[in-house]
């Protein structure tokens, strides 16, 4: 299945002096979760800006499926299924919850030609088979309006008590969650999640928790950014290390967790004598 | 209360925004020189007192006394001048300034204008001191804050969810970097959910749910009420 | 002359800009706020000080320490405290803070109109004596031009140096960057703040009395003139002061240079106009060569959500709910826009002007409302329009054959896309400020090369209105203008409604999101404009057709201020708002005397600071209260939640504004936006906790207190934004039983949960 797989190739992206993000390779195939840990300043987020189109690179290329998408706009590229969420909660705050959704679900890929004056009817046009078996298993098959797929996607995320609310005046827990949910409904083949735990309580995470897993088991691929250890620990398939700018370690999660850089420079499970010397950082 | 000396204290505090009303008179004595945790979920109304605390909203009823000294009325500037320092949780630096400006209009108005002190705490910094603070990492701005409270040397330091966005190493450092600060006699409130690292290092704790106290005490206290009755 | 002389002349007046570009500068970085006023100021103290040396017969040097030390820093002072400390509390918006300018630019003109007449006055005394010194040869520099010189370098270095070295400096760095953030750290916001706004106004001053003995004093003539040194600040990419000065000494020169040449032909007058529309030119060629001005606040200061307060209307039930209740509101709104009908025929005449200028304002609401780009060059679309319109009627237009009257209105407004276009197309990458400008320069150099010129805007005769060969009468012309507006309507509704307002309020609100979900950006932004462009046009030529001639006046680069003021003013996000605010422009100008409206619109500005989201969302609050109000009333005393107590404003204007919504209904005591931001982040969460509709049956009320409190939840979820706060306050306090322990306050240690 190679249509969806997400790929860096030998991404730079330099500010000044400053390699904020230092030749990454990186692949985030489809039904999986992956994750990117690293210290804070290590270029997790600048990695994601590349990935989406927000920010070029100056080196290196990102690949979907067999497509070059270098070259293109944040939204087209996220019609063509990479839908990414902020480190800052970034929803409509002047529109209600639904209406955010419904953004999403109506500037997805599949409807948008010509759609956006009103010319396609919902549904209509070439649908992703992958999409739609995602959307099928998640109980959130097309049955009819993009409306509808808004309200089920609403129903599975728990979010129907809000579906009127004006999404400025969510709490942040609250927020996170819409903008997963606005995600969802934009039908992704790659999700790309920055700190979607951060903010939250113990409750509300362990809730995230569950949705992603549930969202991968349907094929979508997950990139995640936490520094909720514990939480990225236990749902990822993959993990990515970067300190400096460059993945210094990759693959099996408890291989990563136990690798030596991590754990000193990342996890605060150095040996003592390393910790008390760097209250800053190394 | 709890300890004879109270450093700040608030009583039947009502305050909110708009036509809301957030906290339902709240009672709260700050202990001096000790460390005061000020727990509770999403929404139970921390950020609010904290702000009520260092005057960015002003109480609709109550009263707050600082040392015995009613300041309910007194501007966020006074406040500040006198050494009350709040680090909120978002916007906690000058996202236009360089990293040194940041730094150096602190220093200047706590009348110690050397920003050395906060260079040693916080080496990362040195490397970035022309850098636009606004461009930074989340976590780098989080350290930059932190670093601004340092120097401001206040008498009181309040800080609002310390570890939000921090790698667990760096959040670990700088829990240890305040309990040092702490250890000088300053006192320190500290909001937060992270109750583990929290409660480690506090001596008093306050528990708040909608807007109320639901409890106060030590932390083995809390620890076995928390058992006994999961919040 | 030759071109020394010439240069030299040049001098002095690059000089005025100068220290006019420092003012606007030195008030942009320490408050944020581009002083579009700053002409005004200028002309108000100009006059004031002819005034007290040609009518008082003050001497010279006290009349100068008068206006300059005592009045420009005493307007300052007076305009931070109580129009821009309000709205720098709420952490307004960049654009509101222009509109609030633009109110004060609008009440500095009237009042100095409304005391000095409009007529034009050439005996302004000059403060320098009129004599020169010889430099070599023949050449000779006037005393003036080189204390003016003198002058523009010792500001320049002094506050340059100030800015970068002081402490004072740095503390005002951090004013403008984060007020809140400033008074937490110590720093005494509000005297920097007025200190800044004291020292740009005096360089107001300054700038006013210097110009006023060059030109004829007239209120609009002088005013122009400071606003076309806007082109300085563009150049200096609103940061640096030096590239001001240079700017400023570069483009004089060059325009006083021009005059030895004469060309003939079209190219001699394009020269002519050049020569003394220099400044306006490079501002618009500053403003698409600049990259991108270093706006304060990351360059996003320009959004305009804040204007707003509410979004899309709601799609599933509760829009259809609002629908119904909205149908009333219609009726009577077609009811009195048609009552002209009955009147008089010189009433109905008068009320020509209430369409034509409802559809300008409409064009507005699209732009800027709903897709939240500033535009500042409305009367440059709306004039080319309705040119295009007649030059198509009278057969004149590139030699394409005369079209009826009708449908020449109707292809002229069309023509307009194309333009509308091309000023959309820098919008793809600017906003905010930098997007003002441009478009503010697009409308100028349309007025000065196209509405002026002679060429163009000559020789246009209107024929009577004709359709299938009938004559229309006033009545029908008023119908068919009605119709127009309709058409207007039926247009920015459908800009507003589903799918496509959804997008455009989606990139409103959050452009980087939008993205993130696919919407297609560049697009809709070209859209909004090309259809604004279109709207505005039409309204233009039945503004022409309205008061029967093409006047060049009615569509110069000011009205687009004015204009934009009265939409936002009214309500930015509400096409109700805009026929209203026509209405009352109208109305206003046939009943009282001349710039009355303005004034008013000027007043109604300043007042923003009290008033986010504009009149309408005002209504909307005042509405919403007493419906709560009268619900109150009806509910069971002992099941009452405690009332909450109202705030003034101003103490929301200290939260962070962390969920990014900015809308809010602004009257003290009603919950704002923000206030419900926090709201619902106390009350409501986990989602589990209680169903949507709250069951009132538990707060024990009459039944028609229940009704009420019923309708009063229905009208908060149609009104949306502003009606959160009732919803999730009643939903918290009175409908689910609270869990909190009872306030016996005694309850711990360990006891509690
Ligand atoms: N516009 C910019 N100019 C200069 N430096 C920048 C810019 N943007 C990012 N950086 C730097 O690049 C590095 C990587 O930043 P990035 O935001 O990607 O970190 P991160 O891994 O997401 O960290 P965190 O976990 O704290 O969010 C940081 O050191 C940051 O200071
Ligand atoms: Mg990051």
């Amino acid at each position: 299945m190679s249509r969806g797989v997400l790929q860096a190739v030998g991404l730079v992206r330099r500010y000044g002096g400053l390699t904020a993000v230092d030749h990454v390779d990186l692949v985030a195939p489809p039904g999986m979760i992956t994750g990117l840990i690293g210290p804070n300043g290590a270029g997790k987020s600048t990695l994601f800006s590349l990935l989406t189109g927000v920010e070029q690179p100056d080196e290196g290329k990102v690949m979907l499926g067999t497509t070059d998408i270098s070259k293109m706009r944040p939204d087209i590229r996220s019609r063509r299924g990479l839908v990414q969420t902020f480190q800052v909660p970034s929803l409509f705050p002047t529109l209600t919850v639904a209406d955010n959704l419904l953004v999403g679900a109506e500037n997805r890929r599949r409807d948008y030609a010509g759609g956006l004056l009103g010319l396609s009817a919902p549904g209509r046009g070439r649908t992703s088979r992958l999409a739609e078996g995602v959307l099928e298993k998640l109980g959130l098959a097309p049955k009819g309006p993009v409306t509808q797929v808004v309200e089920e996607v609403l129903e599975s995320l728990g979010l129907s008590d809000v579906r009127d609310t004006i999404a400025g005046t969510l709490p942040t827990g609250a927020l996170r969650l819409v903008e997963f949910a606005r995600a969802l409904c934009a039908r992704p083949d790659i999700l790309l999640l920055d700190e979607p735990a951060s903010g939250l309580d113990a409750e509300e995470t362990a809730k995230l928790s569950e949705l992603l897993r549930r969202t991968a088991a349907e094929g979508v691929g997950i990139l995640i950014v936490d520094h909720d250890v514990d939480l990225v620990f236990s749902v990822v398939d993959q993990v990515y290390a970067m300190v400096g700018g460059r993945v210094v370690a990759s693959g099996d999660p408890q291989e990563v967790r136990g690798d030596p850089t991590v754990r000193s420079v990342y996890l605060a499970q150095a040996p003592l004598a390393a910790a008390a010397s760097q209250p800053g950082e190394a | 209360m709890t300890t004879a000396t109270a450093e700040l204290r608030l009583a039947d505090a009502r305050a909110g925004y708009g036509t809301v009303e957030v906290l339902h008179g709240l009672d709260l004595a700050i202990p001096a020189g000790k460390v005061t945790a000020l727990l509770g979920t999403n929404g139970a109304g921390k950020s609010t007192t904290l702000r009520v605390l260092a005057g960015l909203i002003p109480l609709r009823s109550g009263t707050l006394t600082w040392r015995g000294e009613d300041i309910t009325r007194m501007s966020t500037v006074d406040r500040a001048r006198r050494g009350l320092m709040l680090v909120p949780d978002e916007r906690a630096v000058f996202a236009t300034l360089s990293v040194r400006d940041n730094l150096q209009i602190i220093a200047e108005t706590s009348g110690h204008p050397d920003i050395t002190p906060a260079l040693e705490s916080f080496p990362r910094l040195r490397e970035r001191l022309a850098q636009r603070a606004g461009s930074m990492s989340g976590g780098e701005r989080r350290m930059l804050a932190l670093a601004r409270a340092l120097l401001a040397r206040p008498s009181v330091l309040m800080v609002d969810e310390l570890s939000l966005g921090l790698s667990p190493k760096v959040a670990a450092d700088l829990f240890g970097w305040l309990a040092t600060v702490a250890a000088s006699g300053t006192t320190v409130l500290l909001a937060d959910q992270y109750t583990d690292q929290a409660l480690a290092m506090a001596d008093l704790v306050y528990v708040l749910h909608r807007g109320e106290r639901s409890f106060v005490g030590t932390p083995a206290e809390f620890t076995h009420g928390a058992a006994a009755t999961p919040a | 002359m030759t071109s020394i002389d010439l240069a030299l002349a040049g001098i002095s007046l690059g000089a005025i800009a100068a220290l006019s570009g420092i003012g606007l500068l030195v008030t942009y970085r320490t408050n944020g706020v581009l002083n579009l006023a700053q002409g005004g100021i200028a002309t108000l103290v100009a006059y004031v000080f002819r005034e007290m040396v040609v009518e008082w017969s003050l001497p010279k040097w006290l009349a100068a320490v008068i206006a300059l030390c005592v009045l420009s820093p005493g307007i300052g002072l007076l305009l931070e405290r109580l129009v821009f400390r309000p709205l720098a509390r709420r952490r307004a918006s960049a654009a509101e803070s222009l509109v609030a300018s633009l109110g004060v630019l609008v009440l500095t003109l009237g009042i100095t109109a409304g005391i000095w007449g409009l007529g034009s006055r050439s005996d302004a005394p000059s403060i320098f004596p009129a004599s020169s010194v010889r430099l070599f040869g023949d050449t000779r520099i006037g005393i003036d031009a080189l204390v003016e010189l003198l002058m523009v370098v010792v500001f320049a270095v002094a506050l340059g140096l100030v800015a970068a070295k002081t402490a004072f400096g740095r503390q005002i760095r951090a004013v403008v960057d984060d007020r809140q953030l400033a008074e937490l750290s110590g720093v005494p916001a509000d005297k920097v703040a007025a200190a800044g706004w004291a020292a740009g106004t005096t360089m107001a001053g300054l700038t006013g009395v210097l110009l006023a003995p060059r030109f004829q004093l007239t209120p609009y003539g002088l005013t122009l003139l400071v606003l076309e040194t806007f082109a300085v600040v563009v150049a200096a990419r609103l940061a640096s002061m030096p590239v001001a000065v240079l700017t400023a000494l570069g483009i004089s020169i060059l325009q006083s240079e021009l005059k030895q040449f004469t060309l003939h032909g079209d190219a001699g007058q394009v020269l002519t106009v050049l020569q003394s529309n220099l400044f306006i030119v490079a501002l618009l060629v500053l403003l698409l060569a600049v990259p991108r001005l270093r706006e304060l606040g990351g360059g996003d200061s320009g959004a305009t959500a804040s204007f707003s307060s509410r979004g899309a209307p709601p799609s599933g039930r509760v829009g259809a709910a609002r629908t119904r209740q909205d149908y009333l509101g219609r009726l009577a709104g077609a009811g009195l826009l048609l009552a002209p009908l009955t009147f008089a025929p010189t009433d109905l005449r008068s009320a020509f002007m209430v369409p034509a200028l409802g559809l300008i304002f409409l064009s507005m609401v699209i732009v800027t409302g709903y897709s939240g780009q500033l535009s500042l060059g409305v009367a440059g679309f709306a004039g080319l329009g309705a040119l295009l319109s007649i030059k198509m009627a009278n057969g004149d237009l590139f030699g394409l054959p005369a079209v009826p009257g009708i449908w020449a209105m109707f292809i002229g407004a069309l023509l307009v896309a194309p333009v509308g276009f091309v000023t959309g197309y820098p919008a793809i990458r600017r906003r905010g400020l930098t997007l003002a400008l441009t478009t503010f320069a697009v409308g100028a150099v349309v007025s000065r090369f196209v509405f002026e010129q002679p060429t163009f805007a000559s020789g246009l005769y209107l024929d009577p209105l004709t359709l299938f060969g009938w004559e229309l009468s006033d009545k029908a012309f008023y119908v068919f203008e009605l119709f127009c507006l309709g058409l207007g309507l039926l247009v920015v509704r459908n800009l507003h409604q589903g799918r496509l307002g959804r997008a455009l309020l989606a990139v409103r609100d959050h452009s980087g999101g939008a993205a993130a979900v696919g919407v297609d950006v560049r697009n809709l932004k070209l859209l909004a404009f090309t259809v604004s462009g279109v709207v505005a046009g039409l309204g233009g030529t039945l503004l022409v057709h309205s008061s029967y001639s093409f006047n060049a006046d009615d569509f110069a680069p000011l009205q687009s201020l004015l204009w934009f003021t009265a939409v936002v003013v009214f309500g930015a996000d509400s096409a109700v708002g805009a026929i209203v605010a026509a209405a009352f422009i109208v109305t206003i100008d046939v009943l009282a005397p001349d710039g009355t409206s303005t004034l008013a619109i000027g007043i109604l500005a300043l007042a923003l600071g009290w008033m986010p989201g504009g009149l309408a969302s005002a209504v909307r609050g005042m509405l919403r209260l007493l419906a709560q109000y009268l619900a109150d009333s009806f509910v069971d005393p002992n099941q009452r939640a405690p009332r909450p107590v109202p705030v003034r404003i101003s103490a929301v204007g200290h939260l962070p504004a962390t969920t990014g919504i900015t809308g809010s209904t602004g009257i003290p005591g009603i919950g704002s936006t923000l206030g419900a931001a926090r709201a619902g982040h106390y009350a409501r969460w986990p989602l589990s906790a209680a169903p949507a509709t709250v069951p009132f049956s538990d707060a024990r009320l009459t039944p028609f207190g229940a009704e009420l409190v019923a309708m009063v939840h229905r009208y908060a979820a149609s009104s949306r934004a502003v009606g959160v706060a009732v919803g999730v306050e009643t939903s918290a306090r009175a409908g689910v039983p609270s869990p909190a322990p009872p306030p016996d306050g005694g309850s711990f240690p360990g006891g509690g949960r």
